[in-house]
């Protein structure tokens, strides 16, 4: 399973819980999750999972990404953290943040980028409450039986 | 005292305005400044904190300034320099390297004319058009500039990247560096990845009392303190007295973040240096801190206490028994923490980083890196806030100035936090009395506040504008001023301590990027 990790200029409040949750999750499945990619390095995942306003700086640095790789990619299900990465939260309007995940996606497809998901999870909070992480990553696990057993 | 120190470099006593007790502002002239700043801070020992830079044309007291902030204990002196539209700025840090990210700052968000060889944009350097100064009063909010850059990529040939951080803790920023045989040569630092226009958004949406909200929500891990040094700010330029409850209960917090932020850094030095089982059982502890907060506020972080004169309720008896109780078992963190500090590990990193005591005074560091490297400077025993005069605790200092010290003094100050929470949980001032002082807020008056942020000091400088918004709102959070010391402790170390080093002083980079820079020292 192939996880990417995207933190789009979030404050870390929500990437610090979603380690806690992360804990939680590797107690309750007794698998070791593996360790995700931070930036965009393959053509394919399983799981990506975002925090943060979307901010210009990673809005440049995911750009770089896509063209390194030839602008196409598969972000299969994709977990939204945060209030800030699900609307932009208090930073909705500011001269620098795209305003939260479909504002960013969207910025992304109009440079001419091609990207694909299978699903989009949306988790409020700020910052997120590990139980929330927990419930929506055990859920996804065991709504796909493919995405378990592919953990060793 | 600092009136003396004032005549002595040679500042005529008619230009010193008293703010507040602890606070001076003085108009210098713009050729006198490298005169003043080299007596102050280069002779007289003054610590320098930031600058500032001012677009004034919405108050009518000129044009353009630069407000340059220094300390001593009990004392915040600002040195005000009013320039014209045409006229070109001042500089000083060809003198006092400090000062060298705060002003290219002021150059880029401002426009500000300047001689010097510098890179055309230091904050916004993703191809934004050069009209586009965002600390401009007539620039908007929420001008959408992404359509705007270009995201071309910064020349960093024979540059390698390290990555310090821990696999889950991830924000982007490129620490690079150069390595010649077996020893790094060049450091080279590009951030301004997570700017989110913090301060634009605190200056033009938001009333000047739902800014302590979105000052907590500058960092994830050391928020409040963030919202504490802003109320702190406010109080001072409109003379606000804060009840004893409000600051019995902002210590408290505050020193609950203070564990939580050194047990996750210090976790993750136990993580890098291979002792898992301590990594473990840190982040253990760390949710007790957690569990706590949960327990005093509702939340387990952003807490959302504090408002300008106070806070927003109070703790009942039953709520700080409980935190009695947690603080009680948090106590047993102090052996972790032992065999953390003994472990054969650890010392290997003695001697490994150092940055002398001259150079730390000259880069302006500040927090326990300062404090490793023999600098006796605490914003909580030196300008004291909330309620550190009414409890006792010790600062720990070293003199060895390397990574081994700065993770010890780390250990240390844990300690002297969980000291502090158990005579504030034992105070009957805690759950008795007011809660907050009413306030009006004038328009242009000028403050300063400051806290010690778990990593260090934390400057947070306000001018009160029209219809109770603010006018200008300035941010230096401590990452900001520790990492110019990064060339320093880096050049000449092996490579494969590099992430360790650059770990021990504990950057965050959500606070040092609200705005923000790239450069090549």
């Amino acid at each position: 399973m192939k996880i990417l990790y995207l933190n789009l200029g979030g404050c870390n409040g929500c990437d610090i819980e979603l380690l806690a949750g992360v804990v939680r999750v590797v107690e309750k499945i007794g698998r070791e999750l593996p360790s995700p990619d931070h930036g965009i390095r393959s053509r394919s995942y399983d799981i990506t999972i975002v925090t943060g306003p979307g901010t210009l700086g990673n809005l440049c640095r995911i750009v770089r990404d896509l063209e390194r790789i030839g602008g196409e990619v598969d972000l299969g299900h994709v977990i939204v953290l945060g209030s800030c990465a699900c609307g932009g939260g208090i930073w909705y309007d500011s001269y620098m943040v795209c305003g939260g995940w479909d504002m960013f996606l969207r910025e992304l497809i109009s440079r001419g980028f091609r990207i694909r998901y299978r699903s989009v999870t949306y988790v409020t909070g700020c910052p997120v409450r590990p139980e929330d992480v927990e419930k929506v990553l055990v859920q996804l696990l065991h709504s796909y039986p493919n995405l378990i057993s592919s953990l060793t | 005292m600092v009136i003396k120190v004032l005549e002595e470099c040679k500042i005529p006593l008619n230009k010193i305005v008293k703010l507040r007790e602890d606070t001076i502002l003085i108009d210098v002239d713009k050729h006198d400044l490298r005169d003043v700043i080299k007596c102050l801070v280069l002779e007289k020992g003054l610590h320098f904190s930031t600058c500032i830079g001012v677009d004034y044309s919405g108050l009518r007291e000129g044009e353009l300034a630069l407000v340059y902030v220094l300390t001593r204990p009990r004392v915040k002196l600002m040195l005000r320099v009013l320039i014209s539209e045409n006229e070109e700025a001042p500089h000083v840090h060809d003198i006092l390297p400090a000062a060298e990210w705060c002003e290219n700052e002021a150059y880029d968000l401002l426009g500000l004319k300047t001689s010097l060889p510098i890179a055309e944009r230091f904050i916004l350097h993703w191809g934004v058009p050069s009209d586009v100064r965002p600390l401009r009063k007539d620039f908007r909010h929420d001008m959408k500039i992404h359509s705007l850059a270009s995201c071309k990529l910064i020349e960093k040939e024979g540059f390698v990247e390290v990555d310090p951080h821990h696999p889950f803790f991830y924000e982007h920023e490129d620490f690079l560096i150069k390595v010649v045989g077996n020893r790094i040569v060049d450091v080279l630092y590009i951030g301004s990845y997570i700017n989110r226009g913090i301060e634009k958004v605190g200056e033009s949406r938001l009333k000047i009392e739902q800014v302590p909200f979105i000052a907590e929500r500058i960092c994830g891990i050391c928020g409040f303190t963030h919202s504490t040094a802003y109320c702190q700010a406010v109080e001072s330029a409109l003379n606000i007295d804060v009840p004893e409850r409000a600051r019995f209960e902002r210590a408290l917090m505050l020193e609950l973040e203070r564990i939580e932020s050194h047990l996750l850094l210090l976790a993750l030095i136990a993580y890098a240096i291979g002792l898992r089982d301590i990594f473990l059982e840190l982040l253990r502890y760390r949710e007790l801190v957690m569990n706590a907060c949960d327990v005093l506020v509702g939340n387990r972080k952003m807490y959302g206490l504090n408002v300008i004169g106070g806070v927003r309720y109070g703790f009942t008896v039953e709520q700080v028994r409980s935190v009695r109780e947690l603080v009680k078992k948090l106590k047993d963190v102090e052996r972790a923490l032992e065999r953390l500090s003994e472990s054969e590990n650890l010392k290997k990193l003695k001697d490994v980083g150092t940055l002398p005591r001259e150079d730390a005074h000259k880069l302006g560091a500040v927090g326990p890196v300062a404090r490793a490297s023999g600098i006796d400077y605490d914003v909580r025993r030196d300008l004291s806030y909330a309620a550190y005069e009414m409890v006792d605790f010790d600062v720990p200092i070293m003199d060895s100035g390397d990574t081994y010290a700065r993770i010890i003094i780390r250990c240390e100050e844990t300690i002297q936090s969980i000291r502090i929470i158990e005579q504030v949980l034992s105070r009957e001032e805690l759950v008795n009395g007011e809660l907050r002082t009413e306030y009006y807020p004038h328009p242009g008056r000028t403050g300063i506040g400051m806290t010690e942020a778990p990593r260090g000091e934390n400057v947070h400088f306000v001018i009160t504008g029209h219809d109770s918004k603010l006018y200008r709102w300035k941010v230096r959070a401590p990452t900001y001023a520790n990492l110019a010391v990064l060339r320093t402790i880096l050049i000449g170390e092996s490579p494969k301590n590099a992430p360790i080093i650059i770990a021990s002083l504990d950057p965050c980079l959500s606070c040092t990027d609200r705005l923000v820079k790239v450069r090549k020292w």
